[in-house]
């Protein structure tokens, strides 16, 4: 039997609730991370783009720590600052991007 | 003390989380808002005793929001602590000078938020 308090319990319960209600954005916001991602590495990121990814990964950045996922967090904030650079910055940073993409998707998986 | 906050954010999930943490840790009355605008108006007719602010939202961001509500005189005088996952030095100093009774950042914990507005409030009970 758990010893947590009631409401941890309680809170446990409606995050979980409110984790399936909002994975559709979660993952929207993802695939625009993911698409950002591609198409820097195909060498066709605009600035609209760019900006997309840049905003999504700060909406994850905002929400998967509260979802009990804080190392998700810290790769969106990464993600978020790399896109917040100039195109040049983002063009010699492609790898570690690429790489922190498929950590942050290996994460909200694991929440699901 | 029954207590009545007033959630301005343009993002749903935050939303829903962060009223379901104050409802359930602190039994507070909610009320949202998913924009600057639509929050100045819920301010002006539910009057809540603190509101937690977004900073970045389309249209009027939270600091614009902040101030709106300070020039009108039926919510100039509601606390207001800003919710952000900004964290640079700049954004920081930007925060702290608008006069707004705290900062806190995302990502929350849900079990802590409610404490944390009290603590930052002053608020005993």
């Amino acid at each position: 039997m758990s010893d947590k308090p009631d409401h941890a319990m309680e809170i446990d319960d409606l995050l979980q609730m409110l984790w399936v209600k909002n994975y559709p954005i979660l993952i929207e916001r993802l695939t625009s991370i993911r698409n950002t991602k591609d198409m820097l590495n195909e060498s066709s990121l605009d600035d609209r783009a760019r900006k997309a990814g840049e905003e999504a990964a700060h909406k994850l950045a905002g929400i998967l720590g509260t979802f009990g996922l804080p190392h998700g967090s810290v790769l969106a904030s990464k993600i978020e600052a790399l896109l917040a650079g100039d195109a040049s910055t983002c063009v010699r940073r492609a790898g570690e991007l690429s790489s922190w993409v498929q950590e942050l998707e290996a994460v909200i998986a694991s929440r699901t | 003390m029954q207590r009545r906050i007033l959630i301005i954010d343009d993002e749903d999930d935050i939303r829903q989380v962060a009223a379901m943490s104050l409802e359930t840790v602190a039994g507070w009355d909610v009320v949202t808002a998913s924009s600057g605008a639509q929050g100045i108006r819920r301010a002006q007719i539910d009057q809540p005793d603190a509101i937690l602010l977004d900073v970045m939202m389309p249209g009027m961001d939270g600091p614009t929001t902040f101030l709106e509500l300070k020039k009108a005189a039926e919510t100039a005088k509601i606390p207001v602590i800003l919710l952000t996952a900004k964290v640079q030095g700049p954004d920081q100093k930007r925060f702290a000078s608008l006069g707004v009774s705290a900062v806190l950042f995302k990502p929350f914990d849900p079990m802590t938020l409610a404490q944390q507005m009290s603590d930052a409030l002053g608020w005993k009970d």
